[in-house]
């Protein structure tokens, strides 16, 4: 089933009085269950194409479309009724809220769209026992490792079961131990029938997907499925860099 | 828990977090909410209590003044013997009392001062005494038992204050070098009378050769209409002494009291009210600048589903908490604080009992809540603008 779709996508900027395209004409369609790569150069327009599917920016022209439905349009608040849903966020730098405990950061998704307490209460243990972090639940992220932290941030991003899971540079933070811990979790997760948008400058580790999308200078130069070996395969290249 | 109690528990974390922020933008708006209840209970006591005194020293009495300074000897027009018995005529008066006040040379021993010596006249001592409840008054001795009776009464700082011993009943006080026992001495009124002699009219009469009346105060009869009395003086006295005198009734004379210590008031909130204003805006400011240090965080949070209202309520909860914090302690202060004055207050004004106006506290504190809460969330609105993408990369 199609979860998500960028049809026909253009993303332009004002940059002063110069207008700079960071997307032209792009259409990319993410199924039910996959795990697709962005890969591409700094300014190559990976994270706008994942903004913009991540509903975190509106395109020029053209539509995104979440099971169908154009939300490009869509009023503030429905967007944001939409994100809050539908889209799990895993950003480079973690963006956990320093004042509050782990267990509260993750149980954040749940609280905005006011979900009953009691679900809350399970459903963030779940998430928690997920990325294996029960145990440092009640720790602010402070007293965190980054590694750590990026553990918390994906149980976030899990928690409230979204469509979708966006992660931008998800190891961009971390060091190569850490990383591919991380990219393990997000293999199972995948493995658990999640479907992941990830955006990385990483060759190897936009590898560790169903589906890798290269970008250039606002463009899809190349789309390719890839095997099970490419993907044992880059792990095994990411796990030599340890 | 809900999203509400979410929003509180994330503020006052934010609160907690920052504990030098917190405790200045407490302070900034507590002195000034200390201020401006302080003015208003403050004045809501003196009202009272000044409005009590009058009670209690006469509800029935009008005074008649020759010009529009009420304190006797502060007018160039006098009343004569032939109008205070006029007005001892008027319907609805039960005792007319002359009062000619006037500055002499007071020795006790080898010490003289000079103070205000008041004559009154005594028509009759016991209708006066009970009129002005001068007897309860008095802590020693006792009242005028003639209207001719060469004694004098003495207030309590003349009494106390004045020499470099306190003179008691009993003992010879001169008056201009002649020489008066003292009967009597006043308790603290807490009023100018304070440091009065007072002497029989009759007296001043023969010893001083006084012939004119500063001052006539009307005992008037329980009921009586004093808006119809007041003009039936006025036209009395503008036809015997030929100008239009000031008729104070004790409607007037709380209004006047009311009005200056109104006045008094205005002034003082106006002043606490710019200091609040000052702090408000500085709250405003404050949240202006955590609302730029935390741009990422509102942004992640808006990335997380989070409405605008939400995020605007967040800031209005966190500004709220501060304030309510402020509005209690600047409450508890300002009672505490005024509490302990209230001895000192007593001093000035012996009627004087602490009043809470709590409805107004309310009231305001209502108001500064809003105010306070409303002036914190417009920068987070006006952030909420940009895009979330431009948040997240701050």
């Amino acid at each position: 089933m199609l979860i998500v779709e960028a049809d026909h996508v253009w993303k332009e900027y004002s940059l002063g009085e110069e207008r700079v395209i960071a997307l032209r004409d792009v259409t990319l369609r993410v199924e039910e269950g996959e795990f697709v790569t962005i890969v591409g150069r700094s300014g190559s327009g990976k994270s706008t194409l994942l903004h913009l599917i991540g509903l975190l920016d509106t395109p020029t022209r053209g539509q995104i479309r979440i099971r169908g439905r154009d939300v490009s349009r869509l009023p503030d608040s429905l967007l944001s009724a939409y994100r809050g849903r539908m889209i799990g966020f895993v950003f480079q730098t973690f963006n956990l809220l320093p004042t509050l405990t782990a267990w509260e950061n993750v149980a954040l998704p749940l609280r905005i769209v006011n979900v009953p307490e009691r679900d809350v209460h399970f459903r963030v243990r779940d998430a928690l026992e997920r990325v294996n972090m029960l145990h440092r639940a009640w720790h602010t992220p402070h007293r965190l490792s980054g590694g750590e932290r990026q553990r918390i941030a994906i149980a976030r991003a899990i928690v409230h079961d979204p469509l979708l899971i966006v992660a931008d540079e998800p190891t961009g933070n971390l060091d190569s131990e850490n990383g591919l811990a991380i990219v393990r979790l997000f293999l199972t997760l995948h493995e658990e029938g999640r479907t992941i948008l990830l955006v990385t400058h990483d060759p190897d580790l936009s590898r560790v997907g169903t589906r890798r999308v290269v970008l250039k200078d606002g463009r899809i130069i190349r789309e390719e499925k890839l095997s099970e070996r490419d993907r044992r395969e880059a792990l095994r290249v990411l796990a030599g860099r340890e | 828990m809900g999203v509400l109690g979410m929003l509180v528990r994330m503020a006052w974390r934010r609160l907690r977090a920052d504990v030098t922020r917190t405790a200045f933008t407490l302070l900034g708006i507590g002195l000034s909410i200390f201020l401006l209840s302080s003015i208003l209970i403050i004045s809501t006591s003196f009202t009272a209590s000044l409005r009590e005194l009058l009670e209690e020293f006469g509800g029935n009495h009008v005074y008649v003044t020759p010009g529009l300074n009420p304190m006797p000897g502060g007018n160039a027009h006098v009343f004569h013997d032939e109008t205070l018995r006029a007005l001892r005529g008027v319907n609805g008066v039960r005792e007319a009392i002359g009062i000619r006040l006037a500055a002499y040379q007071v020795g006790v021993g080898g010490e003289t001062r000079i103070l205000p010596v008041m004559f009154i006249t005594l028509g009759n001592p016991s209708v006066v005494a009970d009129a002005y409840k001068f007897t309860s008054m008095l802590r020693e001795g006792r009242f005028f038992q003639s209207a001719d009776e060469p004694g004098v009464i003495l207030g309590a700082d003349a009494a106390d204050k004045v020499f470099s011993r306190p003179v008691h009943v009993r003992e010879i006080l001169r008056v201009d070098g002649k020489a008066y026992r003292v009967i009597g001495v006043y308790g603290k009124l807490g009023t100018p009378d304070d440091r009065n002699v007072y002497l029989p009219y009759a007296v001043g009469q023969k010893d001083f050769g006084i012939r004119a009346y500063d001052m006539i105060d009307l005992i008037v009869q329980e009921g009586v209409d004093t808006a119809s009395l007041e003009e039936r003086v006025e036209r009395l006295v503008k036809r015997l002494e030929g100008f239009t005198p000031l008729v104070l009734t004790p409607e007037a004379v709380q209004e006047e009291v009311s009005d200056t210590l109104g006045l008094a008031t205005a002034f003082l909130s106006m002043l606490a009210l710019v200091s609040l204003i000052i702090s408000l805006i500085s709250l405003a400011n404050t949240y202006l600048a955590i609302v730029e240090q935390r741009r990422r965080e509102i942004g992640t949070l808006r990335a997380l589903g989070m409405q605008r209202w939400q995020l605007a309520l967040l800031i209005m909860i966190e500004a709220g908490m501060v304030t309510l914090l402020a509005l209690l302690a600047a409450y508890v202060l300002s009672i505490l604080v005024l509490t302990l004055l209230t001895p000192v207050f007593r001093q000035a004004l012996p009627t004087y009992q602490l009043i809470i106006p709590s409805h107004q506290l309310v009231g305001i504190g209502v108001i500064v809540l809003l105010a306070a809460m409303l002036l914190a969330a417009l920068p987070s609105m006006i952030l909420q603008r940009e895009e979330i993408i431009s948040l997240l990369r701050s």
